[in-house]
């Protein structure tokens, strides 16, 4: 009898513990084949990682499941996407948004269905200023971008003049506006500005028309594969002029551009020589499941999105019971949450605070990389 | 300023020169089966790609590699019409015009499956060498594509004017009854001649593969306007063709100071139209094309 | 014996489309979801634009290429129109096939002195001009950025069932469906009169038609305009079922699908359409995993149908029809000798 009572104990808590052994779904919108496909790609195994090693610690009550989709970093393939996540999936909880008119797109779908959306890449400042209560971006904006690059530009690179070279699009031209903005107050002369558009294949003639004005430095907020063949194009035009960019260059631009991308400065806000106890962490358990590769800025913000969600589920009493309203609201209350990107709050609009560019890599002659902190 | 237009009309030759060149082999076809190849592009692209994993990852000398280009698309050329135009021989008109296409959009996606979207970077030593012409420079890369697309466009006249199949392939061109009478055989001819048309077009995707940036859909700007230059030229004139086609890369390459970049493209399809507006049979028509 | 056929053959027709109608009717409740309804909206945005696309392909034997880009143009006219203006959209339906009807009027005055590959070209070329706009007037389209918030069209009552709106999945998926019913009606009435007739005619021989007194250019144009037509609605249906739209859904190789549609349907045939729409476009919805293969399924399957079936299966059917008739007759001719 006492060994019956003992044994269907032991039945009920192995029932029970199974049973509260809940499978929570996160959905993630990404660019997994398009133009983008490599920065989607980047986050996936970011996000991956924090899963793994999240659900192999156990215990929290719950398990994640990330349940991806294609946006093709389109607009419209990131609506219909989002579309599918919520309406076929279930998804209540959604990260997503790494070019910013699809990002837009995704919005306005989870923001319908009042789902917290975590972006963990997407710049345009223009999407934390609508008023949307659900949005919540763990990456500077255009603005904050633009004028930490200006700041290093004139402050440390110490630059007299400059040109631009931006993308005709919302991202493009707001960080253009931003950075010029915020350089000519510092004192440098922009001497000339340059729109180009996702297509634009010539930039031979781009770089011809702005060799003449010699500026120090061009800043071009470009994606890898342009920015190579901007590199490339002024070199072949025997510009002495340094190139710039931001946030969107990986060690695909190295390969890209060959030579050419010797002495490109760039700011970011996570590179694989951090010095933090956290992104040390992560650098190695990166390395250590992904065969010794090194983590970019796109892998770490799929690893930051990813925790952020899973620590606001835990906050949120998600392992007792699931709500999407209370995820929100956990979201919102984060302070200071230990990201490897840095500590992470939100302002009022939904936006990071703080977290800005903080390193400054240069690519030197023998082809190795520096950063300065 | 000096510097600046100089650049630009120079850097207009070298993308003249490949329109050319494309323009050519698309043109060939035309001549001989009355129809155009909407896979032409496509042609150009597997140039590219064979050139670039010769060169690239094979280890091959990049003059071989371009040979190799050649043959690959030569090759390409062949089967699309074998498979494809052969069958459709006496079909309607548009029975071919759409097979074409499919055979366009069946490449495109293929070469997409197989390659990926990723930027691959063909780096000839000659991409990074830079030449410097009294007060411009540009890449040795783009003086070889010039050069060899010029050296391309005078032996493919000298091989129509004056050679056995040249000749041969301008009469079957002409009249292919009378031309069967007088002993010629038309199909070699015809296999000849996409043989050659696609050769010409592998050779221009393995020159300016390194100058852009491959990718499965690299064909599709390139064969619009290889159209418009074979429709402004004149069907079946050489001359006509090499005219058009450097006039349109010229009026490109200046056209940045007038248009924003982002209607660069625009400029062939309006002169496309403008010519079939105002004179449809193009600057030097050979024939008098019954389409018009 | 001509006469017996036809009515057998009508008598068939007819009794398949009242069925499909009844499917067509009952679908909301068959399905019971959304997503699934939502397939059929499109197929029937989809049988639409095909059907226009028959009417200068397969009625008239033009390749005409800037079907995207009139697909597009009705599109964001009736966006524009409804968000920027406040019209409604029961006006900016038919303003925007009024447009769309316009521009392929100015297209096929353009083209239209031309023929076969060189329309193909031509017109493809304005295909592309039409993108290029749309893509580059970012002040009025949003160009890549897509143009998205549109509006579903405005509540309207409707006798019996008072104020309708237009939110919902179903009521769209109803609009849509009066909407193909009336173009396919349309459509019909068209092949079926002396325009058809005078079309198919010029499809058949040009020349000969020209000798028989019917004024080609003229016709030939009425073809462009009315496939404009039924591009500019379909675009406009389909603006504001999907409330998002971008230069990229209007681009020349997405008239490649309608191609693929109008060409294994069978050009020419009105059923045979219908039914490749609604194969397209749930195909490669129920297929996803298979997305990376659809374009080279494509493309592939429009040099197989051009070379082994010309006709499409609009053809193949009538071919197996008149086997089975043959059939039928020696069957009783062997009955009667025997």
């Amino acid at each position: 009898m006492k060994r019956l009572l003992i044994l269907t104990s032991i039945f009920a808590a192995v029932a029970m513990a199974s049973a509260s052994a809940a499978e929570i779904k996160i959905g993630y919108l990404l660019p997994l084949s398009g133009g983008g496909a490599e920065y989607g790609q980047r986050q996936l195994k970011g996000a991956n990682l924090a899963i793994e090693e999240f659900n192999r610690r156990g215990d929290a009550g719950f398990t994640i499941k990330l349940v991806t989709s294609d946006t093709k970093c389109t607009p419209v393939e990131a609506s219909n996407a989002a579309e599918r996540l919520v309406e076929r999936d279930g998804i209540e909880v959604m990260i997503g948004g790494t070019c910013s008119p699809e990002a837009a797109a995704a919005l306005r779908v989870t923001r319908k269905a009042q789902i917290p959306q975590v972006v963990p890449a997407a710049a345009a400042t223009s999407l934390t200023e609508e008023g949307n209560s659900y949005i919540f971006r763990i990456v500077p904006n255009t603005k904050q971008l633009a004028e930490n690059l200006a700041d290093v530009l004139a402050e440390r690179i110490k630059v007299k003049q400059i040109a631009t070279v931006y993308l005709n699009d919302d991202f493009g031209i707001d960080l253009n506006r931003n950075l010029v903005a915020r350089i000519q107050s510092k004192g440098v002369k922009v001497l000339a500005q340059q729109g180009v558009e996702r297509t634009t294949m010539d930039f031979f003639s781009i770089a011809a028309k702005l060799k003449p004005l010699k500026p120090d430095v061009v800043v071009a907020p470009l994606f890898n594969k342009p920015a190579a063949q901007l590199a490339r194009a002024m070199r072949e035009q025997g510009m002495t002029a340094t190139l710039s960019d931001t946030i969107m260059l990986t060690d695909e631009f190295h390969k890209l551009a060959g030579p050419a991308a010797y002495g490109v400065v760039q700011t970011t806000f996570f590179h694989p020589t951090v010095k933090t106890v956290r992104g040390r962490a992560f650098v190695d358990a990166f390395k250590a499941k992904y065969g010794g590769e090194l983590p970019s800025n796109f892998e770490a913000e799929g690893y930051d999105a990813t925790s952020l969600v899973i620590d606001a589920l835990k906050r949120s009493g998600a392992a007792k019971s699931f709500s999407k309203d209370a995820v929100t609201t956990a979201l919102r209350d984060t302070h200071e949450f230990p990201g490897v990107m840095g500590p992470i709050t939100f302002d009022k609009k939904g936006q990071v605070v703080a977290v800005a560019s903080k390193f400054v890599v240069i690519r030197n002659d023998h082809g190795k990389v520096e950063a300065m902190h | 300023m000096l510097e600046y237009l100089l650049t630009l009309l120079v850097s207009g030759l070298v993308t003249g020169s490949v329109y050319t060149v494309t323009a050519l082999g698309l043109t060939m076809v035309y001549g001989i089966l009355n129809l155009m190849n909407f896979a032409h592009g496509e042609v150009f692209m597997v140039g590219a790609y064979v050139g670039y994993f010769l060169f690239a990852v094979f280890g091959v000398s990049y003059p071989i590699a371009i040979l190799g280009a050649i043959a690959g698309a030569a090759a390409t050329g062949l089967l699309i019409e074998a498979i494809v135009f052969r069958p459709l021989r006496n079909a309607p008109q548009l029975s071919p015009l759409i097979a074409s296409l499919g055979v366009s959009i069946f490449l495109q996606n293929l070469a997409l499956l197989i390659w990926s979207p990723t930027p691959r970077m063909f780096n000839t030593p000659y991409v990074d060498q830079v030449v410097h012409m009294v007060i411009i420079s540009m890449s040795m890369q783009r003086v070889i594509v010039f050069v060899v697309c010029v050296v391309l466009i005078v032996a493919l006249y000298f091989v129509v004017q004056s050679t056995a199949i040249g000749k041969a392939m301008r009469a079957v061109a002409l009249d292919a009854e009378a031309a069967a009478l007088m002993g010629i055989d038309s199909r070699k001819v015809i296999m000849a001649t996409f043989a050659i048309g696609s050769g010409l077009a592998g050779v221009a995707g393995a020159l300016v593969g390194p100058i852009l940036i491959l990718s499965p859909f690299m064909g599709i700007p390139i064969i619009l306007k290889a159209f418009a230059v074979v429709i402004m030229g004149g069907f079946g004139s050489i001359q006509g063709t090499v005219l058009a086609g450097f006039i349109l890369g010229i009026t490109e390459s200046f056209g940045v100071l007038i248009i924003p970049t982002a209607f660069i493209d625009t400029i062939a399809f309006i002169l496309l139209i403008a010519t079939l507006l105002v004179r449809p049979t193009g600057l030097f028509a050979e024939r008098i094309e019954e389409n018009v | 014996m001509k006469a017996a056929r036809l009515s057998g053959a009508s008598v068939a027709v007819v009794a398949v489309s009242v069925a499909s109608l009844m499917v067509a009717l009952a679908l909301p409740w068959i399905l019971k979801s959304d997503y699934y309804l939502q397939l059929f909206a499109l197929s029937g945005i989809n049988i639409i634009l095909a059907l226009g696309l028959n009417i200068v392909l397969g009625f008239t034997g033009l390749l005409a290429l800037a079907h995207a880009g009139l697909f597009g143009v009705g599109a964001y006219t009736s966006a524009l129109l409804v968000m920027r203006t406040g019209l409604s959209f029961w006006i900016a339906l038919p303003a925007s096939a009024a447009f769309a009807a316009l521009v392929g009027g100015l297209v096929g005055m353009c083209s239209l002195r031309l023929k076969g590959h060189y329309l193909a070209i031509a017109t493809a070329g304005f295909g592309i001009i039409i993108y290029q706009i749309f893509l580059n007037w970012i002040g009025l389209t949003k160009g890549a950025a897509a143009l998205g918030n549109i509006p579903p069209p405005n509540p309207i009552p409707l006798p019996g069932l008072g104020v309708v709106s237009f939110e919902a999945p179903v009521a769209m998926y109803f609009l849509i469906l009066v909407a193909t019913v009336l173009a396919i009606v349309i459509c019909a009435r068209i092949k079926h009169s002396r325009i058809g007739d005078a079309l198919l005619g010029i499809r058949e021989d040009e020349t000969a038609a020209e000798v028989m007194g019917v004024p080609t250019f003229r016709y030939k144009l009425l073809a462009f305009v009315l496939s404009a037509a039924f591009a500019g609605v379909a675009g406009s249906l389909y603006a504001h079922y999907t409330r998002i739209i971008a230069p990229e859904m209007f681009h020349l190789f997405e008239t490649v699908t309608s191609l693929l549609m109008v060409v294994s349907g069978g050009l020419g045939s009105i059923v045979g359409v219908i039914v490749a729409s609604i194969f397209f476009t749930l195909a490669p919805e129920l297929m996803r995993e298979l997305q990376d293969y659809r374009m080279i399924a494509y493309g592939a399957l429009l040099v197989i149908v051009m070379i082994f079936l010309p006709d499409g299966l609009a053809g193949a059917l009538r071919q197996i029809w008149r086997y089975g008739g043959t059939l039928l007759v020696r069957r009783e001719a062997a009955d009667g000798a025997a």
